[in-house]
């Protein structure tokens, strides 16, 4: 029988805006969980690299003072080595767990260069973009948006972000159910125990999907302990998280709070937690 | 012109005292009772009536600077005594108020003081206690209930909604004008748009020129409406803080209000403790983050810089509405009585301590410790005089409290100025106590002298004697004061005649038959000394023997140097001669005082006449060994000399006098009389007997005069004439006036009774000539003539024979100098 949730390959991406290079080493992890290979993937946006040569372009400097922004060469300096501290860093994580891996630089559109490099059966990974101190709202990165668009299965790494005790969160009856169970057994390893899945929706669809959820767990060595929500909302879904212990969800792109613009951020922001979004 | 023909009277020579005014004995037949334990203890102590008044008036009188100073020796009991007196008194007297430190929200390096009746500090320390105990759990209930959630969300939301929209209206405007708004590694980036890509540098700068104007301009309106929108934004989130706090104060002011009114209820005869809480209450409302932070740091909304407060300190944020109780009478009944016993400046005023934090030294109020000033308020405290003198700025200090009528708390680095850690204020507390100091007396006179505040502050002086009359009442007293220090001390009760021994023992302390000493704790000492020997023997009270048996272990104890010196007498290093008789020759006496213990050491005293002018040298005082009032008495042998024999003609001779095998300084003129009759004998060439030493002091008419320690000199020589072998023509002479301070050794008594060794009293130095020589000293005649053969008349004739031979001498010098 073949896995519901079968990953090619892990893609670590990164772009300008990526401070943090642990998403790499959390790559690595993933993939040797998944006993997959790693590829790490840089991208060079264009529209940002056009941004720093147009006269017309300006920028809200929040705080920095204008004569301190960096050049367009400085920009360009800068990106190239990003690049080879990513490379470096992802050579040593998957040497470290001994994951096949590879790295590349592309340089265009963000959106178009990160879907011509991945495929359906590809699970992309995009690490943390900080807030901008004194905006009053959270403007991702390029490469977030692209992610969000791209209908592909993504994990969302916070900073020093870990998925070793994930819960599954899914909509009652929804086709994303198995898939969803199948990376969040995959995650939580080969050993059998608690998995705890959160299943939204109206009373007897949750009444109604429970049974099989907890055959299809049981028949792989988990104990199903599934807690029903009408409706996903952060603060629930938070306390809910808290109790449970998790350091990470596992969910499907169909529920309404994950496919929100800033639904995944608000659950980052709020607890460091590691989120997968399965398409 | 005759010469002075007065004192030199004849007279017969002294006869030796009789053995019974060698020893005044305590008749234990006077006294009514068997053993002390039938005797009531005193209330006072006897003898020291002058003392006891002054201590009535001094602590009774309520004015400034009328504090105390008893004076007196050491182990007379008067600190015991005046602790007693004090603390009979106090007990009738009104127990002062209580004194708490509490936190002052307006200036909080300045603790405030408060002062409550007795008891009730300690009553409103428990109940703010409690009332933070209940903020604790109270408090963060309010702050975790739905009500509170909703109007907190309520606000964040408002607040929210209202960036998100005003961000959005711009994003959207953004986009109206094809202006893309781009993340970059720095912030924000604003471009314009062709076909949904940022345009092309080339692009633009193929573009008509005014066509670039209208971009750029359009590039500049929206940048600046961004900027706006990002300034604003502190501003919209100060306003949802303010919003949020005043959200916390209300929802503070809920829980706690009724608490706080409770309390004030409770106090609201206490208007300085109700003004108090009332500002607590307002202080704890308006600072509700703090108890967030505390509860729960990293809650949403807390703001940053409050929890890092709380990340960086150990305090609680409930520490500033405690009570820190300061003095605490609640347990006291009457006024204070406070003994500090080491009176730092510290433990007077008081202290605030410190404690590390992260490698500083913090302090609030709550570490703000008492001193003895504070505890004793309102009573009485008692301190050592000298004790106080030597610690750095503790009398100082405690004059500056005295003066200023409060208590301020500093530390000796604020007295010298030192930079210190940053410290508190505190606020400073009326004084009002009487203070008794006790010292000796040279103390209490240098203090006088040379301190002129100090009779401003201690105006009433408690002199405690040091000895007290010996009659029959005062024996009987004396017997109830021992009764008083063995049911103190819980020594078995003596039986009478062990009380006769301690008073006959308590007269040669006080070294005189007619007194006894004052100074109880050396009785006490012999009391539980002998306590101990009845102990050893079984016995269920104190017999005369072992107070005796007390008193040789104590002499024996101390007497290793006294064995010693006789030693070397008894081997001839120390050359004292008993028997025989040597012409300018006397055995002096002396006194050593070793600790605590005294013994008389017999000295040859010797004197060489030879051509002078009249001078009386003495050696002692030329080699700087000798002090002033030893120079003094010498001295006064010249004026004797000059007055009894040189009215006629000048007195040429030049008398030197030693103390043989003397190494140490002398002093005192105890010995000015046998200095004199030294001198007399060398020039009258009239042997003194070796057998017969002398003490006292004499006058510029040759009276004898009174000294001290007599009992210890005759005793010192007795020990050494002891040992040579006793021959009946040994003894001592001393001035009449001693007679009465005789209270000697048994043996000595018991030889004077066998007539082994001879006490005299002389009045005069002629009358002790005549006991030391045995020759007639002689009066003059009505012709102004000494009797021939006289001591007298041979001194007078070896002065006129040394007078001529001077003016032989000084005959050719007045011809030279004529011619």
């Amino acid at each position: 029988v073949s896995d519901p949730f079968d990953v090619e390959r892990v893609i670590a991406a990164l772009d300008a805006c990526s401070d943090d290079l642990e998403i790499l080493a959390a790559a690595v992890d993933v993939a040797a969980r998944l006993q997959t290979a790693v590829a790490g993937l840089f991208i060079e946006d264009e529209s940002l690299l056009r941004l720093w040569s147009l006269p017309a372009a300006r920028h809200v400097t929040l705080g920095r003072a204008a004569r301190d922004l960096p050049s367009a060469e400085q920009i360009e300096a800068d990106l190239k080595a990003r690049a080879a501290q990513a490379e470096a860093a992802l050579e040593a994580a998957a040497r470290r767990q001994r994951v096949p891996w590879s790295f590349r630089v592309v340089r265009g559109r963000t959106a178009r260069e990160l879907d011509a490099a991945t495929m359906n059966d590809d699970l992309l990974m995009v690490g943390w973009t900080p807030a901008l101190p004194g905006l009053p709202i959270r403007l991702g990165s390029p490469l977030e948006e692209a992610a969000r668009e791209l209908a592909r299965s993504t994990v969302h790494v916070p900073r020093r972000g870990t998925m070793a005790r994930p819960v599954a969160v899914v909509r009652a009856g929804s086709p994303l159910v198995n898939r969803v169970l199948a990376a969040a057994m995959r995650l939580a390893g080969p050993q059998t125990g608690d998995l705890d899945v959160v299943l939204s929706g109206a009373a007897p669809d949750i009444l109604r999907a429970t049974p099989e959820i907890t055959s299809r767990l049981l028949s792989r060595g988990y104990r199903a302990r599934i807690r029903g929500l009408d409706d996903v909302r952060v603060p629930d879904l938070m306390r809910m998280l808290a109790e449970i212990g998790a350091d990470s969800v596992v969910a499907a792109a169909d529920v309404p709070l994950f496919g929100e613009q800033d639904g995944v951020h608000k659950a980052l922001e709020r607890a460091g937690l590691s989120v997968m979004i399965v398409h | 012109v005759p010469e002075s023909t007065s004192p030199a009277q004849h007279h017969e020579p002294p006869k030796p005292l009789p053995a019974a005014a060698l020893y005044r004995r305590c008749d234990p037949a006077q006294f009514a009772f068997q053993t002390t334990a039938e005797l009531e203890p005193l209330d006072d102590t006897p003898g020291q009536d002058r003392a006891m008044d002054a201590m009535r008036f001094g602590l009774g009188i309520r004015r400034e600077g009328y504090n105390l100073f008893a004076i007196g020796p050491a182990g007379t009991g008067k600190r015991t005594i005046i602790e007693q007196f004090t603390r009979r008194r106090a007990a009738s007297e009104p127990t002062p108020q209580d004194w708490i430190y509490v936190f002052n929200f307006a200036e909080p390096h300045k603790p405030r003081a408060l002062s409550l009746p007795s008891g009730r500090g300690a009553a409103l320390r428990q109940d703010v206690k409690t009332l933070i105990d209940d903020l604790r759990t109270a408090l963060p209930a309010a702050f975790e209930s739905d009500d509170y959630r909703q109007r907190r969300q309520s606000i964040d939301s408002v607040f929210k909604d209202r960036q998100d929209q005003a961000f959005r209206k711009l994003q959207r405007r953004a986009k109206e004008h094809d202006v893309g708004v781009l993340r970059t590694p720095v912030g924000i980036g604003l471009a314009p748009l062709r076909n949904g890509e940022v345009m092309e540098p080339d692009e633009f700068h193929k573009l008509p020129e005014a066509e670039q104007e209208r971009i750029q301009g359009e590039m500049n309106a929206i940048h600046q409406e961004f900027q706006a929108i990002i300034e604003q934004a502190p501003k919209w989130e100060a306003e949802r803080r303010e919003k949020i706090r005043e959200l916390n104060q209300e929802v503070t002011q809920f829980a706690i209000g009724f608490r706080f009114d409770s309390l004030c209820e409770r106090y609201q005869d206490l208007p300085n403790v109700v003004e108090h809480l009332k500002v607590a209450e307002r202080d704890l409302a308006e600072n509700a983050e703090h108890f967030l932070a505390a509860q729960a740091s990293g809650q949403d909304g807390v703001p940053v810089e409050v929890l890092a407060r709380h990340a960086f300190t150990e305090s609680s944020p409930y520490d500033r509405y405690q009570i820190n109780l300061v003095v605490d009478h609640a347990a006291n009944g009457g006024a204070p009585v406070i003994e500090e016993d080491h009176p730092t400046l510290q433990n007077l005023v008081g202290r605030v301590e410190y404690r590390a934090q992260f490698g500083n030294l913090v302090t609030d109020f709550t570490m703000i410790k008492p001193g003895a000033l504070h505890t004793a308020n309102g009573g009485y405290l008692l301190l050592d005089a000298r004790r106080l003198l030597m610690q750095p700025y503790a009398w100082e200090e405690l004059k500056r409290a005295l003066r200023a009528g409060v208590i301020q708390i500093r530390s000796i680095a604020d007295m010298v100025g030192m930079v210190g850690t940053q410290s508190l204020q505190p606020e400073a507390i009326p004084l009002d106590l009487k203070i008794v100091l006790t010292g000796d007396r040279v103390l209490y006179y240098l203090l006088a002298e040379l301190d002129p505040d100090f009779h401003e502050m201690f105006k009433v002086a408690a002199d405690f004697d040091d000895e007290m009359d010996r009659t029959g009442v005062s024996e009987t007293a004396y017997a109830r004061l021992i009764a008083s220090i063995t049911k103190r001390e819980k020594i078995r009760p003596l039986d009478r005649g062990a009380v006769a021994r301690v008073v006959e023992h308590a007269a040669r302390v006080a070294g005189d038959a007619e007194k006894v000493t004052a100074r109880i704790e050396l009785v006490a000492d012999l009391l539980r000394e002998a306590d101990h020997l009845a102990t050893e023997a079984g016995a269920e009270t104190i017999t005369a023997d072992q107070v005796q048996r007390a008193i040789d272990l104590q002499i024996y104890r101390a007497s290793r140097v006294r064995e010693r010196m006789q030693e070397e007498i008894r081997r001839g290093t120390i050359l004292i001669d008993t028997a025989g008789a040597r012409v300018g020759q006397v055995n002096g006496l002396s006194v050593l005082q070793l600790g605590g213990f005294a013994f008389g050491r017999p000295s040859r005293i010797s004197a060489q006449i030879r051509l002078g002018k009249g001078e009386v040298v003495d050696i002692e005082r030329e080699v700087e060994l000798g002090g002033p009032i030893h120079s003094k008495g010498v001295m006064i042998l010249g004026g004797f000399l000059g007055g009894r024999f040189g009215r006629q003609r000048p007195l040429a001779l030049s008398a030197s006098l030693v103390f043989e095998q003397s190494y140490g300084g002398v002093e005192g003129d105890s010995a000015s009389m046998a200095e004199l009759c030294t001198i007399l004998s060398s020039l009258s060439g009239v042997a003194i007997r070796q057998g017969i030493a002398i003490t006292g002091s004499v006058n510029q008419n040759g009276e004898a005069q009174a000294i001290g320690g007599v009992n210890e000199k005759i005793e010192g020589f007795f020990d050494v004439c002891q040992a040579a072998g006793l021959t009946g023509d040994q003894g001592v002479v001393i001035p009449a006036s001693n007679v009465k301070h005789l209270m000697l050794r048994q043996d000595v008594v018991a030889a004077a009774a066998a007539g082994r060794f001879n006490i005299y009293a002389v009045a005069t130095v002629d009358e002790a000539l005549a006991v030391l020589t045995g020759a007639e000293p002689g009066a003059r005649d009505a012709s102004g003539q000494f009797p021939a053969g006289s001591i007298n008349q041979r001194v007078e004739a070896e002065l006129v024979a040394l007078a001529d031979r001077a003016k032989a001498f000084a005959a050719p010098e007045k011809k030279e100098s004529a011619s």
